[in-house]
């Protein structure tokens, strides 16, 4: 582990005492909501006790757990266990905020689906969870591979909003944007819940682009999103900020769960920056889960966060080749101003049998301020004995010899930065294809810049 | 246009120039010579405006106004190009971009309109031909993968681009074979004119039977020891620097 500050600029996080506190509020909710479901014998409602019982007995992360180590929870949570139900204004108001040019969308408004704003394709479904046969959906809150995280657990046992997306097979490539706006007339605080699940049943293609709207308040957001690719399936899916918007005491913790079937291609591209339209203020905390069960598969994560404030983004990736002939690779950049800081713990996972495996694992990053940190550790985990496996990570300054060289042509100190600083994220921004998304995410990163 | 006047630095406390004196003007090429250490590249960067160096005494002025506390965007803008020894690679931005904000910045800095993407590209083709060079250069990211004689082509493509009135450069020839010796020397000379003046700092003889000139120095212990014409080059050639500095 490269470390470059000693600590990192939290709020005023008071350490383990309110972590406590915390927890004995969340436990005060998690118990009513078990009284509520031991009324009633299913196997759903047994899923969800297990989810639950899981949470008490782990309790709430905190920094000596492993992959915690530089990501805390906030006191201010104690607002946020309350679930309050928020009463949203008008829904078609938020559709402005969508790129007019593309025909389909979906509409969440404080994490529920709003059919009537919602226009899609005819080979796409969408079924709000409680909607869902009961089977399907303890399937989907009985993930296996959900069992280890602390919040996808109390996302499993509490969650009531979400969907399940189906793309039919067919020969269309379907754009869909989602626009996941929290809204509220009296500045609440507001504790979300969501889970969504996208099946790409075999040979679709699906390209999702998530943007998010929040209004003023404190919000802590536990969100899940199941992606599950069949053979021949292709996602390509753009975040462009995150729920972590409003201001520096909101939270989002997000788990981003891949299964990748035979032949299946996943991108996804995840973007933060502090100020703009997608910007994000507040604390912010990616399980980026991807499973390979098939073989000759394809997965890319690239990310840029370029962040000021106090800021903080943390990146927490397993990528598990479990099957041959997969080929995988993270490009994760940071630019961190301010106080703001970042993390990215990352481990790709290469099991025995799983040869002819490729994988690149990238985290480079520049620091602009003397408070400004970034905790990176990049590892592999390898029991295979025919791989191609690269990993790294950079730490640095601007390069004073390169803005001399810059200056001596002639452009002043902020363009000659802004220059190196887009040259510098430029292997992830020349990966996006989206034309509406390049077109904005120029405009955002152009804010950053100061261009 | 040039004048430097009893100029001293230091870098890091440590002196490296110590009343250096310099006048260069309108149309005239200066070589400067000297032995390792001597002070040559900063002299060059010290005019270029890098803020390495600390000036203790002494005066630059081009067009007879004081530019040492200048930054060097303004200095550029002025018309000061600075061919570097090491040209730094910069892995993610195009040759092309670069010179379109280059030029147009060194426009804005004059008030001229900036010039059109069509008759940039066009300039641009025009003068990678004189340097014989190709168009994918343009769309290669800057030094990023260069070979020694592409960096020092690139820097007097720039050149060529920026159309500076004062080009110093910087030991451009270390690193060219012959060939290209030729086609950097012939893009020097065909950007020479009454207006402009060229600064040449080089270890050897060779590139200045490609540019001839006007004037050479030796550059000793920071400070200028001897000048005379283009005869000097020659005897330093034959004697090495110990029979001249004493």
């Amino acid at each position: 582990m490269i470390r470059t500050e000693k600590n990192i600029v939290q709020g005023n996080a008071t350490g383990e005492k309110s972590a406590e506190h915390l927890f004995s509020l969340l436990k005060k909710r998690i118990e009513k909501e078990l009284n509520t479901l031991t009324t009633h014998d299913s196997k759903l409602n047994q899923t969800r006790i297990d989810a639950l019982n899981y949470v008490l007995k782990r309790g709430l992360p905190n920094k000596k757990q492993k992959g915690w180590g530089y990501t805390k929870l906030a006191w201010w949570l104690e607002f946020a266990f309350s679930e309050k139900s928020m009463i949203p204004s008008s829904p078609a108001k938020y559709l402005e905020m969508l790129p007019p040019e593309n025909e389909f969308f979906i509409l969440v408004l404080n994490g529920v689906v709003q059919k009537d704003f919602c226009k899609l394709p005819s080979n796409i479904t969408i079924t709000e969870l409680k909607d869902l046969k009961e089977d399907v959906l303890v399937d989907i809150l009985n993930k296996e591979q959900l069992k280890k995280n602390t919040f996808a657990q109390l996302n499993c046992g509490l969650v009531k909003n979400g969907f399940f997306l189906k793309a039919s097979a067919n020969d269309f490539i379907n754009d869909i944007d989602i626009l996941y706006a929290h809204s509220s007339e009296n500045k609440e605080n507001y504790f979300n819940q969501m889970h969504s699940v996208y099946m790409l049943e075999e040979n679709c293609q699906l390209n999702i682009v998530e943007r998010f709207w929040c209004a003023t308040g404190t919000h802590f957001s536990n969100t899940v999103s199941q992606s599950i690719l069949c053979r021949g399936s292709k996602l390509t899916k753009y975040t462009l900020g995150s729920m972590a918007s409003s201001n520096e005491r909101c939270q989002n913790m997000h788990t981003e769960f891949i299964q990748q079937k035979d032949n299946s291609e996943s991108k996804l591209y995840r973007f933060y920056f502090s100020k703009g339209k997608f910007k994000s203020e507040g604390t912010i905390r990616n399980n980026i889960l991807v499973d390979f069960d098939g073989v000759n598969s394809k997965s890319d994560t690239y990310s840029i966060s370029m962040l000021s404030k106090k800021t903080h983004v943390d990146n927490n990736i397993v990528i598990n080749h479990h099957a041959p002939k997969n080929t995988s690779s993270q490009i994760f950049k940071g630019i961190y101003d301010d106080d703001s800081s970042g993390v990215f713990d990352s481990c790709v996972v290469v099991k025995k049998h799983a040869q002819k495996t490729k994988t690149i694992q990238k985290n480079n990053n520049i620091l602009l301020s003397s408070k400004a940190s970034i905790n990176t550790n990049p590892q592999l985990e390898i029991f295979a004995d025919d791989v191609e496996c690269a990993h790294g990570s950079t730490i640095g300054e601007l390069d004073q010899n390169a803005l001399f060289y810059l200056n001596s042509r002639g452009l002043s100190k902020n363009a000659a930065t802004s220059l190196l600083l887009s040259g510098f994220i430029s292997e992830v921004t020349k990966m996006v294809s989206d034309k509406a998304v390049k077109k904005e995410l120029f405009a955002d990163l152009n804010k950053q810049l100061n261009l | 246009m040039l004048k430097i006047k009893n100029l001293a630095c230091t870098i890091n406390d440590t002196p490296v120039l110590n009343g250096l004196n310099l006048n260069v003007k309108a149309g005239e090429v200066h070589a400067i010579m000297g032995p390792n250490g001597s002070g040559k590249s900063t002299l060059a960067s010290i005019v270029a405006g890098d803020e390495k160096y600390t000036i203790t005494n002494g005066d630059i002025e081009l067009f007879n106004k004081s530019i040492i506390d200048l930054a060097p965007e303004l200095r550029a803008a002025m018309g000061v190009f600075l061919s570097f020894q090491y040209p730094v690679e910069i892995p993610g931005v195009s040759v092309s971009n670069f010179i379109k904000i280059a030029v147009n910045e060194q426009r804005k800095h004059n008030g001229l309109d900036p010039m059109g993407s069509t008759e940039l590209l066009q300039e641009m083709k025009k003068n990678l031909e004189l340097l014989k060079m190709d168009s994918s250069f343009l769309s290669r990211y800057i030094n990023d993968g260069f070979s020694g004689g592409e960096k020092k082509r690139n820097e007097i493509f720039q050149m060529s681009m920026l159309k500076p009135k004062l080009a110093i450069l910087d030991e451009t020839d270390s690193g060219l074979d012959i060939d290209a010796l030729k086609i950097v020397a012939n893009g020097v000379n065909s950007l020479r004119s009454s207006e402009n003046a060229f600064i040449i700092i080089t270890h050897y003889q060779r590139l200045l039977n490609y540019i001839k000139p006007d004037h050479v120095h030796i550059l000793a212990n920071g400070s200028i020891v001897k000048s005379a014409g283009p005869d000097l080059a020659l005897e330093l050639e034959a004697q090495g620097y110990a029979g001249i500095i004493k």
